[in-house]
């Protein structure tokens, strides 16, 4: 935590609130109002006491509530922001995943976890929209920011459209970049589904949150310029993970005008 | 059991035949949470098959997570009808109403006056002397609840609020018509959350189950925070649907 933020800590000695309770407040507010980044180190309790003039005992007794709360994660006796958020473009174009993890002011990478060819079966059928009995390159990628998971993709290609994918594929080259170069391929169209699920025990490890813990699904089936489907993936976050929406005043009292017109 | 056809003509197994009925009975709304399914025996009986076959069928659809069997009663749907809602509908809760065919119906389960909370008030601006009212209300559709609302509404934007009113128009529709302030545009977050037990009982799902958590926040064209609702969806009722464009 820089000098800055120290600074924007303001405690009240006459109050009847005790010093630790107003740090947590304030603290609480600046992750908030998102004065941190993802992850940003937050000062170690004795900096912290000594700039307030509070003991650590004080510092302590903050920290471990907003630690409680989630706002905070420890590690080896240090704590970080743990509360992060993904550019409201999320629900208004197709954006590729570096930039967007670009956007939050982090680092990209992308770590390969799986990649295979499978043939449809009725239970990827039904929910994928591919035919049953077709050939798919299936890829699983995690994407991180400053080297901490933040998105897992399992990605499904049909094989038919794209063939020798699997060659072309590369860890340096976005994929749409790839399904353009090599097949002429321009994405077009994304339809998405936003649900949210208690993670699976592969996942939950895969972020290092517990079992069961909320997470974000994102389904999305992608098409072309010929309208086919090109791709159909599946996208998971953890519950650290926030998607912004706004919307005008003046949209909602005229989609109610629509609306009431259609009744 | 009207709603399912069994064609023995087609090379489709007749176990998913039936699974596939239910199932669509199910997403259509033809058969709503707690409905009862034929019994095996019936199904048996009436497209003369092998009691098997029926079992296969019923066995699918519990692994799915859409009926359960209840012992000594029979085999009941235990999903609910999910809402596939365009995002720039969600707020609209008039959206789900109509696809339902269905009216909302709220209740408030908490009306109370907060004289002072620090995130509350550094998030709404307001200042220590200043009052907020508190209000959480359950929202039902087709007696299932559909959605659990905290609000945060500060009193001098609402001079007369009560409970009836919370019950007959939304936050929005009361700082428009009420107050002197003129709400421009809303800001909301969404996250990934797990139920509190107490939240899962007020919304009639299981404990720590997955829920949308949205915070909006409803801003004047000057930027300033007027309400705070919180809002909690669960996945079993709503999925949020959007279409982007390259």
């Amino acid at each position: 935590m820089l000098k800055d933020k120290i600074q924007m800590i303001k405690l009240d000695r006459r109050s009847s609130l005790s010093l630790s309770s107003q740090l947590y407040n304030e603290l609480k507010s600046l992750i908030l109002d998102r004065h941190f980044t993802y992850r940003e180190k937050v000062c170690d309790k004795a900096q912290c006491a000594k700039a307030l003039g509070i003991t650590e005992i004080e510092v302590s007794k903050a920290f471990d509530q907003l630690h409680n709360e989630n706002f905070l994660i420890k590690e080896d006796d240090t704590y970080y922001v743990n509360q992060y958020d993904f550019s409201s473009d999320f629900f208004s174009r197709i954006v590729k995943v570096y930039d967007a993890i670009k956007a939050m002011n982090l680092e990209p990478s992308m770590e390969e976890i799986q990649r295979k060819i499978l043939r449809v079966d009725h239970a990827l059928s039904q929910k994928s929209k591919f035919k049953v009995g077709s050939k798919l390159l299936y890829v699983r990628r995690l994407y991180k920011g400053n080297g901490q998971p933040l998105i897992l993709l399992d990605l499904y290609y049909d094989l038919e459209l794209f063939s020798n994918l699997d060659q072309h594929m590369n860890d340096d080259t976005p994929i749409y970049q790839t399904l353009f170069d090599h097949y002429q391929t321009v994405i077009k169209k994304s339809h998405r589904i936003v649900d949210v699920v208690n993670l699976p025990k592969d996942i939950a490890k895969i972020f290092h949150v517990r079992n069961q813990t909320a997470g974000f699904k994102v389904t999305a089936e992608t098409y072309n310029q010929y309208e086919q489907l090109v791709e159909y993936t599946e996208g998971y976050s953890a519950d650290n993970y926030v998607y912004e929406f706004e919307i005008n005043v003046k949209e909602i009292i005229q989609d109610y005008k629509i609306m009431n017109q259609n009744i | 059991m009207e709603y399912i056809l069994i064609d023995k003509t087609t090379k489709e197994p007749l176990y998913l035949q039936i699974k596939n009925a239910v199932k669509t009975a199910i997403i259509n709304g033809t058969l709503n949470h707690m409905d009862k399914l034929p019994t095996e025996r019936e199904l048996c009986e009436v497209f003369d098959m092998s009691v098997i076959v029926a079992k296969n069928a019923y066995d699918e659809l519990v692994k799915e997570g859409l009926v359960s069997r209840i012992k000594g009663k029979g085999t009941f749907v235990t999903t609910r009808k999910t809402y596939k809602v365009p995002i720039h509908h969600f707020y609209n809760l008039e959206y789900f109403s109509k696809a339902a065919k269905y009216e909302l119906k709220k209740r408030v389960v908490l009306f109370s006056m907060i004289k002072y909370d620090p995130t509350i008030y550094h998030l709404l601006h307001l200042e220590v002397d200043e009052l907020c009212y508190v209000a959480k209300l359950v929202i039902y559709l087709k007696n299932e609840p559909l959605l659990l609302q905290t609000l945060y509404l500060p009193e001098k934007h609402y001079k007369h609020l009560n409970i009836e009113k919370l019950e007959q128009i939304t936050a929005l529709e009361m700082l428009q018509r009420e107050s002197v302030v003129r709400p421009d545009h809303i800001k909301n977050v969404f996250k990934a959350h797990n139920l509190t037990s107490a939240e899962a009982q007020l919304l009639k799902v299981d404990d720590f189950a997955p829920a949308h958590y949205v915070r909006s926040f409803v801003y004047d064209d000057q930027n300033e925070p007027l309400v705070l609702l919180v809002s909690l969806y669960p996945s079993e009722t709503a999925k949020w649907e959007v279409d982007l464009h390259a």
